[in-house]
């Protein structure tokens, strides 16, 4: 573990509070924190990391560091994660210092090009061996993009994983699917970045306020492990009588959840309210039954936090995955040693296990479980990926394997038409094979 | 001006066949029936227009058979739309009552009818009926008007029904591009309800189902009102699919068969009984196992009732259906279905009769006519609704006299 750096001295007369870095890693990372660095945030440091010394030029309000002068030569990574990763080795010297007496690394980068993919990884490495707790908001490339970029940020994101402690994943595709035909590209895509701070200020604060029902990283972590994980962010805040149903109404209009695609892949709802002391337990029924309507499968974790700033507001956050919905048991981090298992009573185990505010377990689909990825030393696992990066590409990045949908049953006439689901069943599919009825 | 608004259409435009009902409203206010249309219907798959040109020709058909049945001319129609996207959800708007002295005032009844009527829907939705409930002052439920009560909190729930805009556009452009206008779209659930609920049914609390070929509808009437909604787009055209796959038959000869041999009951007596499948020459083709037709048939029916069963246990409207369920649609004539619906919700289930509306007994009987004459019906209670004050006035007149 390095030692803070003596040049980042702690200011005297602040809280002992966490202490908050933003790194934007790339042009997408960029310019979200130079969008974060304009909210009134104490104690937070904002960093843009790049490649590009042009891109660099025009961040404003945030410390700046070139990666890789040597390497590129203030040119950007031109797509390629490897030159990306090449340049932030080679200024790995220069990294520690601006993550030193940080206890947290809020990390931001686009993935699917070459400085985000590639320089995140290290990043996240080097923040988290200064003993930080690294969070990583990405951001997965449009379809439109195509299908190369999209295999570049999947590979990424599994390099991410590997370092950081919690990643979030985001799709912006619904964004696109859902904008007015109108909108121009800078709109568009001014759009997705205010909105994405918007809620991460959100979901900031809710992790921050003391909860009565307290969600913790934890949880996030929990709805965002698992391979081929995306998620969806949304924050809403209102005042007045009807504030939930506006609250709602923004959530689903506003940040375009309403009629969302992915409400119908969600398997892990992670939902924050917080509102003054004057919060009705009636208003966080209402809330949490329109989010079960919209997907009653998935497993919903609730965080009720009161606070008096928030005084006839109301602050509602969500977050979306379509992590295999699997038991909590499962997801419970391997660092967990044996022996706190070996007692008598069943200690809670985790922030997250007396926290939650989950359904009995009797009503998750056991079929959804979905075993954790192999866990691998930190040491083998650079190994590796070091290894992957001396390979040459071809094989590896056409290493995502395609998924071809499996229609076992006929569903003779309604084979063309729309689907028929109602609680994860096909209803057009005869009742007597959903049912296993054996005709002899 | 009575004359001419006087006859009423209603149009549905249903999986296997579209149905016209010529009503005749008579200035007394009593409906009856003088003519029905009806025609195969090709263009629809679940409730919802898959071919416009083809459900365009089977309305002109309908229409063209009701016309000459009913003997007028046919100018506009109220038509009746169904289909999976269609939902309803009931929303509740909250007004604090700001004067001194805590009357409740027209505009405060206004405003939170309107608190209550801003719903979120999808944006591709459109709403087609909003349904007011009744009022709760300071908590206080079951105030039909609350217009100078004393209070400090007016409540009001207002059921809404939405679907998809274009889908519903598709069926109102099939209309009217037969030259004929649109006097209103109602929900065929509801339209079906009106059809065989008569007042003290709605206000004991009834749940009708209307089992269709393409999707199936249910409401729920309590205490008066119009409470809850949901369709199932699984129908009729189901069990004959499932049984052109089971028994490995096309689907033509699946639908016979359902007719002939269909019940909604395992019947154990069945086991080993077979039945010999003919061509058209009267030649053994093959055999087919009754049990399976029987249990294939049975497990698909039993599913679409357990789980209306389910949605209305969820909903808690269960518990408000004292009356009993009422069947309708093509579905309602499976055998048994009747001790079927019994045993899955605990409750009398009845056949719906139309008995709203005056016309000759055969076509009271006839469940699949329900829809249609219930969008008569609706249209009667729309058209009473518009009326000016005079015609307000001389119905207050004509009400005092026992008809």
């Amino acid at each position: 573990m390095n030692e803070p750096n003596p040049s980042e001295q702690q200011r005297p007369g602040t809280p002992p509070a966490t202490q908050l870095a933003v790194i934007g890693v790339g042009g997408a990372g960029g310019n979200l924190v130079s969008l974060l660095a304009r909210v009134p945030w104490p104690g937070l440091r904002c960093v843009a990391l790049d490649t590009s010394w042009r891109t660099l030029q025009m961040r404003s309000g945030v410390e700046t560091l070139l990666l890789g002068r040597s390497v590129l030569g203030g040119l950007s990574a031109g797509g390629d994660p490897k030159q990306g990763r090449a340049a932030a080795e080679a200024s790995e010297a220069e990294l520690p210092a601006l993550v030193s007496g940080s206890d947290m690394v809020l990390l931001l980068a686009g993935l699917g090009g070459g400085t985000g993919s590639g320089a995140a990884p290290v990043v996240a490495r080097i923040a988290k061996s200064a003993g930080a707790v690294v969070v990583a908001i990405v951001s997965m490339p449009l379809e439109l993009e195509g299908s190369r970029r999209r295999r570049q940020a999947l590979l990424a994101l599994n390099r991410l994983r590997e370092e950081a402690d919690v990643i979030i994943p985001l799709s912006n595709q619904d964004l696109l699917d859902k904008s007015d035909p109108g909108m121009t590209v800078p709109q568009l895509f001014s759009a997705a970045n205010e909105r994405l701070v918007e809620v991460v200020t959100a979901w900031w604060r809710m992790l921050a306020l003391p909860g009565l029902m307290h969600l913790d990283l934890g949880a996030l972590r929990a709805a965002t492990s698992g391979r081929g994980v995306e998620c969806q962010l949304a924050s809403a805040e209102a005042v007045g009588n009807n504030r939930t149903f506006e609250v709602w109404a923004q959530l689903t209009q506003n940040m375009g959840l309403g009629e969302s695609e992915f409400w119908k892949k969600t398997a892990f709802i992670v939902a924050g309210i917080a509102g003054g002391e004057d919060l009705l337990p009636a208003e966080i029924e209402w809330l949490s039954a329109q989010i079960r309507q919209q997907a009653p499968q998935a497993n919903l974790v609730f965080g009720v936090a009161c606070d008096s700033s928030l005084q006839g507001r109301l602050l509602v956050t969500l977050m979306l995955s379509n992590a295999g919905g699997r038991d909590l048991e499962v997801l419970l981090p391997e660092e967990q040693t044996p022996e706190s298992s070996g007692r008598s009573e069943p200690a809670p185990v985790s922030d997250l296990e007396t926290q939650s505010f989950l359904p009995p377990a009797t009503q998750r689909l056991p079929s959804r479980i979905v075993p954790p990825p192999p866990a691998v030393p930190p040491e083998k696992a650079r190994q590796l990926y070091r290894k992957q990066g001396v390979r040459s590409r071809g094989k590896r990045t056409g290493a995502e394997q395609g998924m071809l949908p499996l229609e076992v049953v006929s569903k003779g006439r309604f084979d063309k038409s729309d689907p028929t689901i109602r609680d994860g069943e096909d209803l057009d599919v005869p009742t007597y094979i959903r049912r296993g009825v054996t005709l002899n | 001006m009575f004359k001419s608004s006087s006859i009423l259409v209603g149009l549905e435009i249903g999986t296997t066949k579209v149905v016209a009902v010529v009503g005749e409203l008579s200035p007394t206010g009593a409906l009856s029936l003088i003519g029905i249309g009806q025609c195969a219907s090709r263009g629809v798959r679940k409730g919802e227009i898959v071919d416009p040109v083809q459900a365009a020709e089977d309305v002109r058909a309908a229409v063209a058979e009701a016309e000459k049945n009913a003997d007028v001319e046919i100018s506009s129609v109220y038509l009746g739309v169904t289909g999976g996207h269609i939902q309803g959800l009931t929303n509740r708007g909250v007004h604090q009552i700001v004067s001194v002295d805590r009357d409740i005032t027209e505009e405060d009844v206004q405003q939170v009818i309107q608190n209550a009527r801003a719903v979120v829907i999808p944006p591709a939705n459109t709403i087609i009926h909003t349904m007011r409930q009744d009022f709760m002052v300071d908590g206080k439920p079951g105030i039909t008007n609350p217009v100078r009560m004393l209070g400090s909190r007016l409540e009001v729930d207002v059921h809404v029904v939405h679907g998809n805009d274009n889908r519903i556009k598709t069926a109102m452009r099939v209309v009217q591009g037969l030259q004929l206008r649109l006097d209103g779209v109602a929900f065929n659930g509801l339209a079906s309800a009106l059809a065989v609920l008569t007042h003290e049914d709605k206000e004991m609390g009834s749940l009708v189902i209307d089992l269709g070929a393409g999707v199936t509808e249910y409401v729920v009437y309590a205490g008066g009102l119009f409470k809850h909604t949901g369709v199932l787009a699984v129908g009729g055209d189901h069990i004959s699919n499932d049984l052109a796959i089971g028994l490995k038959v096309p689907l033509g000869r699946a639908e016979e068969l359902k007719i002939r041999y269909g019940s909604a009951l395992t019947q154990p007596e069945l086991k080993g009984q077979t039945v010999n499948l003919e061509n058209e020459h009267g030649l053994h083709v093959r055999t087919i196992n009754l049990e399976h037709l029987n249990r294939i048939m049975a497990l698909r029916v039993e599913e679409i009732l357990q789980l209306i069963e389910a949605d209305l246990a969820q909903s808690g409207w269960l518990d408000h259906i004292r009356r009993g369920v009422f069947l309708v649609g093509g579905g309602a004539r499976i055998p048994g279905i009747q001790q079927l619906a019994e045993q899955i919700f605990q409750l009398p289930v009845f056949l719906g009769r139309n008995g709203s509306i005056n016309s000759i007994q055969s076509t009271q009987d006839q469940p699949e006519f329900a829809t249609a004459i219930g969008l008569v019906k609706y249209g009667s209670i729309q058209q009473k609704r518009q009326t000016g004050w005079l015609e307000r006035f001389r119905d207050t007149l004509s009400g005092l006299i026992p008809h």
